[in-house]
């Protein structure tokens, strides 16, 4: 059998030999510098435009959601846009229309109007997913949405929407708590925040709670004991969605203790999002209430795609 | 402990003396540098441009139909087989879907759609580990099996995504991406409603006689065909079960039945003879005989009792058995038997895949609650022309455990065997009176 040092020791005799001094360098350097050929580049791009169908709704959304705030509303259901935990079906094409034309005006345009298109166009995530069903879990609980790193919203259970005020307060509760962590996580919000519960946050064990023990404790709801940024997102959701009477009712029901805990939260809120961001949480509330009320009251039309 | 420099040194000095010197280190790179980068390509086109072109072409392939696509859908577990529902795929990704079954309630709304109802939704045909038909929007038809609730969170663990894995004209095969059942689509030569009415015609027609014989090239095989599965001992015994799908011909099958190393992807009806026929005609399933019928009955044939002795329509012997079990049921369960019957589970398949029982209902003082109890059976034929056959019940009934009282009217109809039919009319049967072979005086009625 022949050995590997065998072929090298017969390849280093013959070598000197075949090439010859300086010629022997010449032809090294036409092998080493001309064996490789060039390949040319295709020039098609390995991305292929897929054709795209120019539904009445779509063309709606690329008028509405894209063009003005660069926001990809995906009412088809695309597996890698959802958790995979969750068995989930599609959502119906009219609901996905009415969800829309219902978010557009009662949450990306309230924002237009109190705090300036520029504000929405930079700050709301850029990605929300329409899902038809609830998402349940093992443990049978239901998530009515969810939100990625600020990017994306993925609202679930739009086969159920409906525009009564329950509905809505659900739907609008979660996008405002959504974005109110995206704000925060630009500006920053005082650190005193943390200390008013400090102490009495129970993370995994809110869900044990009832609203009436959290009330009482100085948190708006049991996720909001969960921990301080949950807190603080949850107060300020709900201080928009309830009417400035339930808010009022809700503290009632804190009482003694719990009321002016929670108001003590609010009132840096306030601060926040006024110094931050040159938001009045009043005046917001006010837009988004007289919005909520306006498609319950059935004057906004959300079925046209005209 | 060795350095770094010190094992480079080494190395080299090693390199050096293999190699020759200088013109060594030349030969080394010759042999480094000698295979070029460059590749023949396999393929004429990148990746994305020939998953495109499957894209375009699975697309064309799709909306070619002018009437669409017979859609042989199997659901959940199997457990109904196959579902038939038709699609229409047009360019612009509508799908228009219809379905052989009503469907009902499916996102609890109470709204109802009626079989051969075309709903439509939307579908795409996108990259996702391979080329995916998703229907994507919802549609009440398609979705009904994933709807997941609060007590179902998989709902009934059905897909609405699927890969393709393989396309022709007459033939597309895709299978299910979370659950694996294969998706069968075959082209429509007329309109979906007028497929689907046939359809249900065929499953109405056919399901009402349960087949019990195939005869494969001359030789008689049992097997059991019913509520859309397929039945049959393998050559190893062990119990094959292949769903199936109604269509307006005959029966569709989720994989080919092999009896007798014959195979048959599906079976035409024969509006004459009655019969089941294979494509190639070696498989044949005969119009089973009256007495193979109501072997397989999908119906309930009932015990005969009452309050006093008269009403019982058995022989003296069960008449006393039966009364024990039933009074003993009043008294250590608190139940009133209802019914004693032999025949069709009234468990749907969903509920229970055994389809033969020997089976009881009791109720109780409690408005609305009733109990199912029941063993599997099975009947088969001994002497056709003698209308001779043998009853077998099998242990471990369901639900049975509170009732070891049933046990001696089990062992009277088990120890009885075989037993000669006497049908009041064997055409058109509405009463029979079993009476045991080995002993005539043995003997029960049965009525529908």
């Amino acid at each position: 059998m022949i050995s590997l040092r065998t072929i090298f020791y017969t390849t280093r005799q013959l070598l000197p030999s075949l090439t010859g001094g300086v010629w022997g360098w010449v032809f090294l350097s036409l092998l080493l510098f001309t064996s490789c050929a060039k390949e040319e580049l295709d020039s098609q791009s390995v991305f292929v435009d897929r054709a795209t169908t120019d539904k009445p709704f779509d063309k709606w959304i690329y008028e509405n959601y894209v063009m003005p705030y660069n926001i990809d509303l995906k009412y088809h259901l695309e597996d890698k846009e959802t958790d995979f935990q969750y068995t989930l079906v599609p959502a119906l094409t009219e609901n996905s229309i009415k969800v829309a034309h219902v978010v557009l005006y009662c949450w990306l345009e309230a924002y237009d109007e109190v705090a300036g298109v520029d504000f929405t166009r930079q700050y709301v995530p850029k990605v929300i997913q329409l899902v038809g069903s609830n998402a349940h879990n093992k443990k049978g609980t239901v998530v009515m949405g969810t939100a990625e790193n600020g990017m994306k919203v993925t609202l679930y259970a739009v086969n159920f929407f409906k525009t009564d005020r329950t509905t809505l307060n659900t739907y609008f509760q979660i996008m405002h708590h959504e974005f109110t962590h995206i704000l925060t996580q630009n500006r920053e919000y005082d650190t005193e925040f943390r200390t008013i519960s400090d102490g009495d946050y129970i993370t995994g064990d809110w869900s044990n709670k009832f609203e009436s023990e959290s009330l009482a404790a100085g948190f708006i709801t049991p996720y909001a004991m969960s921990e301080y940024n949950e807190d603080f997102a949850e107060t300020l959701s709900y201080y928009l969605i309830y009417t400035a009477t339930q808010w009022k009712s809700k503290l009632t029901l804190a009482g003694e203790e719990g009321a002016p805990i929670i108001t003590r939260k609010i009132e840096l809120i306030r601060k926040y999002m006024q110094t931050a961001w040159g938001i009045d949480i009043d005046e917001l509330r006010d837009v988004l209430q007289r919005r909520i009320n306006d498609v319950v009251a059935g004057k906004i039309d959300i079925t046209s795609l005209e | 402990m060795l350095s770094l420099r010190t094992i480079f040194n080494t190395t080299r000095q090693q390199l050096l003396s293999l190699t020759g010197g200088a013109w060594g280190w030349v030969f080394f790179s010759i042999v480094l540098l000698s295979c070029s980068p460059k590749t023949d390509d396999v393929f004429d086109a990148s990746p994305a441009q020939r998953q495109q072109k499957a894209i375009d072409d699975y697309t064309a392939l799709l909306t070619s139909q002018e009437y669409g696509w017979a859609m042989d859908f199997y659901p959940s577990d199997m457990a109904l087989g196959g579902i038939a529902y038709t699609t229409r795929f047009t360019p612009d990704g509508v799908v228009e879907v219809a379905c052989e079954m009503l469907i009902d309630n499916a996102k609890g709304d109470k709204v109802k759609y009626p079989a051969a109802k075309v709903v439509k939704s939307e579908y795409r045909i996108i990259p996702s580990l391979g080329v995916m038909l998703t229907f994507d929007t919802y549609n009440p038809l398609i979705h009904y099996w994933s709807q997941p609730s609060g007590t179902q969170s998989e709902g009934l663990a059905t897909d609405y995504e699927f890969t393709f894995v393989s396309a022709t004209a007459d033939e597309i095969v895709l299978r299910g991406r979370k659950y694996g059942h294969l998706l069968r689509l075959y082209p429509l030569k007329e309109e979906a409603t007028s497929y689907l009415n046939k359809v249900i015609q065929m499953r109405a027609q056919l399901s009402e006689i349960p087949r019990k014989r195939a005869v494969v090239d001359g030789q008689s095989l049992p097997v059991t065909v019913m509520s859309s599965h397929f039945l049959y001992d393998e050559a190893d015994g062990t119990l094959k079960d292949i769903p199936y799908t109604y269509t307006a011909a005959g029966i569709r099958f989720y994989e080919p039945v092999v009896l007798a190393g014959v195979g048959a992807p599906e079976l035409y009806f024969n509006t004459t003879s009655h019969d089941l026929l294979s494509p190639d005609s070696r498989m044949l399933l005969p119009l089973p005989t009256p007495l193979e019928q109501f072997c397989g009955t999908v119906k309930q044939w009932h015990f005969i009792y009452g309050a006093t002795p008269a009403d019982y329509d058995m022989c003296d012997e069960l008449r006393d058995i039966m009364k024990t079990f039933i009074s003993r049921t009043q008294k250590e369960n608190t139940e009133n038997v209802d019914d004693i019957y032999i025949g069709m589970n009234k468990q749907s398949v969903e509920e229970d895949m055994q389809r033969m029982v020997f089976g009881w209902s009791t109720s109780t003082s409690m408005v609305g609650v009733w109990y199912e109890l029941r063993y599997a059976l099975d009947m088969s034929v001994v002497d056709e022309p003698n209308l001779v056959i043998n009853i077998k019940i099998l242990d471990g009934g369901i639900y049975t455990g509170n009732y070891p009282q049933v046990v001696p009217v089990l062992d009277f109809i088990r120890n009885n065997n075989p037993y000669q039919l006497q049908f009041d009319d064997i055409q058109n049967p509405h009463y029979v009176r079993v009476v045991s072979q080995k002993d005539s005086s043995k003997w029960f009625a049965l009525k529908l």
